[in-house]
Order: C-alpha cells, then sequence, then structure tokens
C-alpha cells in the first residue's frame, strides 16, 4: 500500500529503469518475442494452412472457416511485411514465397496459414494471418510468426496452441512511403544561429 | 525555503551510467548539481506551489476557450490562421493532454507568480520525476538525511496512471515517440516517457523526427513503414505548423500526445491573455502583447518590463524595458540573444528570480493532465534560466 501522507512516488520498480543493457537493435518484425505457452489467461489456438483444413477439423463450421480464413487475408494484406524487391522479399521467405502487390509497388510473402480461436463460438471468434520461411538466411525458417514478428515456439508441424488472447490484436497498418523529412527544418534553421554546436533541448 | 549546501554522493556518476542518465554535464559544464539541495516546508509546497499550480492550470483551459471564441486573439498570438480550426476541432475533441511545467518565481515568503506555461515540450522531467527522487532515497537510505526528508515528486506514477488513460481513450494499440536527432536531452527526456508508457503496459516505438515518413495515403510513419497513429513528440507544434509537414500533422488521422491544442497554452502570448481574463490576480505578473508602434504595449504603464517572443525556447531573445512615462522614454537592453522573435513579442512586468548564495533560482511546477505532480528547481548565476542553468534536488521537511 502507499503511504498516504508522501508527497513523492512510492513504487518506482528500480530494476526496470536500469539502462545498462538498454541497447538493442530496431528490427520490427523479426524481434523474436516468443507467444507464451503458459500463463492462465491463454486461450486454445489452432492453426490451418488452408479452408480444407479448417473444416477437415470443424465439420459443422465450414462458414466460419471460409470467413476466418477471408478475414485473415485481409489482414494479412493490411499488415504483411513488405519488401522494395522480389529478391529482398525471396532472401527472407525463400523461393517463390512471395507475391507482388495489386498495386505493384512492392512485394510481400503469401499467407502460410491462418490461426484461429473460439471458432464455433456463439459470439465471435478470433483469427490471425500467420507466415513462415523457406529461406536458410533465415533465423525463422519453419516456424510460425505473426506480422508483427511474434514466434510461436515448436516448427510448422505444430498446430495446436495455448496462446495469450492478446495475439489477436490488430497488427499495425504496413504502408509505402512517399517521402520523409518533412519535419526538423525549423531545427536546422535555428541550429545555424550561435557558435557553439547544439546538443541541448528543443524543449523548454 | 533554503539553500542547504550537501556532499553529493560518491557513486553518482556511475549511477548515472547505469540509469542512463546521460546529460548530467552539458556543454562541459554541470547540468545535475547535487553539492546543494533547497528545503521547503510542507505548507510552502502545498498552499504556495501546489494549489496555485492547479489552480492556474484550470486558467488556461478556461483561456483556450477564450482565444478560441475571438480570431483577434488567434491574430495577436501569430498562430497560422488555417490551423484554427484544427485547433479548435483538437480542443472540442477534448484530445488528451499529457503533461506541462508551470514556471514560478517563488522565494518561500511572496506569492509564487507565474513567468510562462511549458505546455507543449517540457524538459527536466526524468531528472525530476526519477533521479532527484533516487538522490533523496539514496541520502535517506544512509542517513545523510533525515527519514522524515520528503519531497514533491509524484511523477513517475501519475505519468504512468495518464498513459493508462489516455491509452484507453485514444484506444491506442502502439505509442510512438519522438524528438530531433542531436540532443541528449531531449532523446533522455523521451526514452523516461516511453518507460513510463512500457510501465502503462503500452507497447512503445521511437522514431526521430527527422525520420517520420508520408504514405501515399497522408499517413505519417515510421522507418518500418507501419502507419504511426499515436506519436508523443517532444518537439514544438509551433515549428510542425511551419515545416513542410505541418499540413498532414493536423490531420486527424493521427493523435498526437501533446494534442495540437497545447499550442496555445506554450504561445507567450498566453499570459497576455490570462492577464486579461484575470487581473490582478496573485499568481500572474501584468503582460500585454507588445506592438512596436504603441512603446511596445506600455503606453502608460512605467517600470521594468521583459520582453519575450511569443515563440521562444529555453530563455532566448530576452530584453529588458525600462519605461519611463513622465520622460516618454524607453530604453531596450538586449539580455539574451536567439534566433526568435520574428512572430511578435509580449512584455511581462519584471519580477526578478530570487537569489540564494548567488544563484537565480526558477521553480517549475509539474502537472500531469491536471494534476499538479511535483517541482523541478534551476540555478544559474545568471538572472536568466537558460539550458544551461543547473538542476539541483530538494526536499520537504
Amino acid at each position: 500500500m502507499a503511504q498516504s501522507n508522501t508527497k513523492r512516488s512510492t513504487t518506482i520498480n528500480l530494476s526496470k529503469m536500469r539502462k545498462t543493457f538498454l541497447l538493442k537493435p530496431l528490427i520490427v518484425g523479426m524481434s523474436a518475442a516468443l507467444v507464451s505457452a503458459c500463463g492462465n489467461s491463454s486461450t486454445q489456438a489452432d492453426i490451418y494452412t488452408s479452408i480444407e483444413d479448417c473444416i477437415d477439423d470443424n465439420p459443422t463450421g465450414e462458414s466460419q472457416c471460409r470467413a476466418a480464413y477471408q478475414n485473415a487475408l485481409d489482414e494479412a494484406a493490411r499488415t504483411a511485411p513488405r519488401f522494395n524487391s522480389e529478391y529482398d522479399c525471396e532472401y527472407e521467405f525463400g523461393p517463390n514465397q512471395c507475391q507482388r502487390s495489386s498495386g505493384g509497388g512492392f512485394f510481400f510473402p503469401f499467407m502460410a496459414g491462418y490461426m484461429v480461436s473460439s471458432l464455433l463460438s456463439p459470439s465471435r471468434y478470433y483469427t490471425q494471418p500467420l507466415y513462415t520461411s523457406y529461406s536458410r538466411y533465415s533465423p525463422y525458417r519453419s516456424r510460425w510468426f505473426m506480422a508483427d514478428g511474434h514466434v510461436l515456439d515448436g516448427d510448422i508441424r505444430k498446430r495446436s496452441y495455448r496462446v495469450n488472447p492478446s495475439v489477436y490484436k490488430p497488427k499495425p497498418t504496413v504502408t509505402r512511403t512517399m517521402k520523409r523529412g518533412g519535419f526538423g527544418s525549423s531545427v536546422r534553421a535555428k541550429s545555424s544561429w550561435g557558435s557553439s554546436s547544439r546538443s541541448g533541448s528543443w524543449g523548454g | 525555503m533554503l539553500r542547504i549546501t550537501h556532499p553529493p554522493r560518491a557513486d553518482w556518476k556511475h549511477l548515472a551510467v547505469e540509469y542512463g542518465f546521460k546529460f548530467h554535464t552539458m556543454h562541459g559544464e554541470p547540468y545535475w548539481d547535487e553539492s546543494a539541495y533547497y528545503q521547503f516546508t510542507l505548507k510552502q509546497i502545498e498552499q504556495d506551489l501546489e494549489a496555485p499550480t492547479a489552480e492556474i492550470h484550470q486558467m488556461c483551459l478556461a483561456a483556450v476557450e477564450y482565444i478560441l471564441k475571438d480570431e483577434q486573439n488567434l491574430i495577436k498570438m501569430a498562430v497560422p490562421e488555417w490551423a484554427w480550426q484544427a485547433i479548435y476541432d483538437a480542443w472540442k475533441a477534448q484530445a488528451p493532454s499529457l503533461y506541462s511545467r508551470l514556471d514560478f518565481v517563488y522565494d518561500g515568503r511572496s506569492c509564487a507568480k507565474l513567468l510562462e506555461n511549458n505546455a507543449d515540450t517540457p524538459t527536466s522531467l526524468y531528472e525530476a520525476g526519477f533521479w532527484q527522487w533516487l538522490w533523496l532515497e539514496h541520502n535517506v537510505d544512509k542517513n545523510a538525511l533525515p527519514k522524515a526528508a520528503d519531497q514533491f515528486n509524484s511523477l513517475q506514477e501519475k505519468l504512468v496512471s495518464r498513459f493508462k488513460e489516455i491509452a484507453h481513450l485514444n484506444q491506442i494499440h502502439r505509442l510512438h515517440f519522438s524528438c530531433c536527432k542531436d540532443s541528449e536531452e531531449d532523446r533522455g527526456t523521451v526514452q523516461y516517457l516511453q518507460d513510463c508508457a512500457k510501465e502503462a503496459g503500452i507497447e512503445e516505438q521511437f522514431i526521430f523526427m527527422e525520420d517520420i515518413g508520408l504514405s501515399v495515403k497522408g499517413e505519417f510513419t515510421d522507418l518500418q513503414d507501419l502507419v504511426i497513429q499515436d506519436c508523443f513528440k517532444l518537439y514544438p507544434w509551433e515549428f510542425m505548423l511551419d515545416e513542410e509537414f505541418g499540413k498532414e500533422a493536423v490531420k486527424d488521422s493521427i493523435n498526437w500526445i501533446e494534442p495540437l491544442w497545447k499550442t496555445l497554452l506554450s504561445n507567450k502570448g498566453l499570459l497576455a491573455i490570462l492577464w486579461e481574463m484575470f487581473p490582478n490576480h496573485p499568481n500572474l505578473l501584468p503582460t500585454y502583447f507588445s506592438s512596436p508602434n504603441e512603446n511596445n504595449g506600455l503606453s502608460g504603464l512605467s517600470g521594468e518590463w521583459i520582453k519575450k517572443p511569443l515563440f521562444s525556447r529555453e530563455g532566448a531573445n530576452i530584453s529588458l524595458i525600462n519605461s519611463d512615462q513622465q520622460a516618454n522614454s524607453q530604453l531596450e537592453i538586449t539580455l539574451s540573444e536567439g534566433p526568435y522573435g520574428n512572430e511578435g513579442f509580449v512584455v511581462q512586468q519584471r519580477c526578478a528570480l530570487p537569489v540564494f548564495s548567488g544563484n537565480h533560482t526558477l521553480i517549475g511546477s509539474w502537472l500531469v493532465d491536471d494534476q499538479p505532480a511535483g517541482i523541478t528547481i534551476r540555478e544559474d548565476k545568471t538572472a536568466i534560466t537558460q539550458d544551461s542553468s543547473r538542476f539541483l534536488p530538494h526536499v520537504i521537511l
């Protein structure tokens, strides 16, 4: 319990404030955050590689299987990792694993499977596109992973998981950047004033 | 309010490395200074600083409403006309604010007087919220300060809980954080806010302002081409509005922290507006818009006035005006140089900072949303607080 009569913070976690090992690479989409297989709020998740695969497993759920597949595909179109060239994409995902975008501007991997939870639940089901890599250069070869870099444990033969429901949170939209550098010109202009090079703040 | 010399912790520079406090020394001069601390009574903190901070914030919110009712105010404050509607929309949508810092002249006895409101891009946050807190913990632990010593500093706890609220209000899945390249101080401040956001359970991602991209559809993007939906920026709105991406920045496809309406509070014209709305308020100094043709706005007024640009950072472009109505004369002395001032000025009655052992002392009083949350103390050998001014810790006893 916080002491009620103090005017300063009582719950600062010092271990989280240490920065000695802060340096970490910023490669989103490939960070190895493992989806936890334990924890009490986990939910059952199944992975299917096709609509038929799903129907075999859920004979009464054909329409849900189709809808979940389509949802995952739509989500993949929005969030899949994007590459400027087919070569770059195939380097990560393997030969013939990539397609050109409908607009033609970039390449992205085929959805290799889709993960679903509560497919036959009357309320709502959850679905999420999954990818795998056939590239021998990729650390994710023969593993299941999501657009934001979550890697599932085990290899692609594993089709049933206990996952934290947060894995179904919408992934950020990926888009194409036309231009960078539209912010920062005021600082360049103001930095040229004064003699010493500036390392102070642009705040106040 | 006392200034008490005190031995620095022998290992504080090692601790700074351990905790990633990289800007404790700037331009070769000490910035963090624990060779002394300030001591306040609880009454001084609660009555003289905390209560006025809460009240002035409410007055500032009323001022936003007031400013937006009359375009003359926006013109006087040099707010670009094309951005008026967007500012109004952000205000009406109640886009949530994270934090602010009010700078006061306070000597322990007289009413604290508001110098300005750093409502958009306040810094010295890590030093205030975490580093001076750690200083007190260490000194109390080794009995170098009494067990009863407290500090006006609930910043970190309040920031974490405010991040939770904002994440809920704005439906944030991932929050980007941004500042300019080449400022260790700004990067450190933003890293601290990232730590607080992470503590609040928010997924966070850093990008430099210069690296932010614009997509085909007019969305902002990070270096992985992910759409930036929500972004904390330690970068002044008046710069952003003036820059190439300014027109896109005010569109509602992105939520900024601080929100656009806070640009009205960081504008020094606010001080003139507050004086117009609340004349003779005990925590305000007489302040007027300066018009070059009318004696700097000081017609009929004598005395010493400080002239500051509407947009200015870290005490740049300040001058002192000696106005003598009887002699109908005005003498203007430049106190600090800088690149600001093209947009106009305000004149504020001079209220000298108190001097403790030869140091001019300024109090920065923090708000997280509308809650007073602690103080920052800055000292300078000169009368103007600049980014070279030293930061000193404080205690309540």
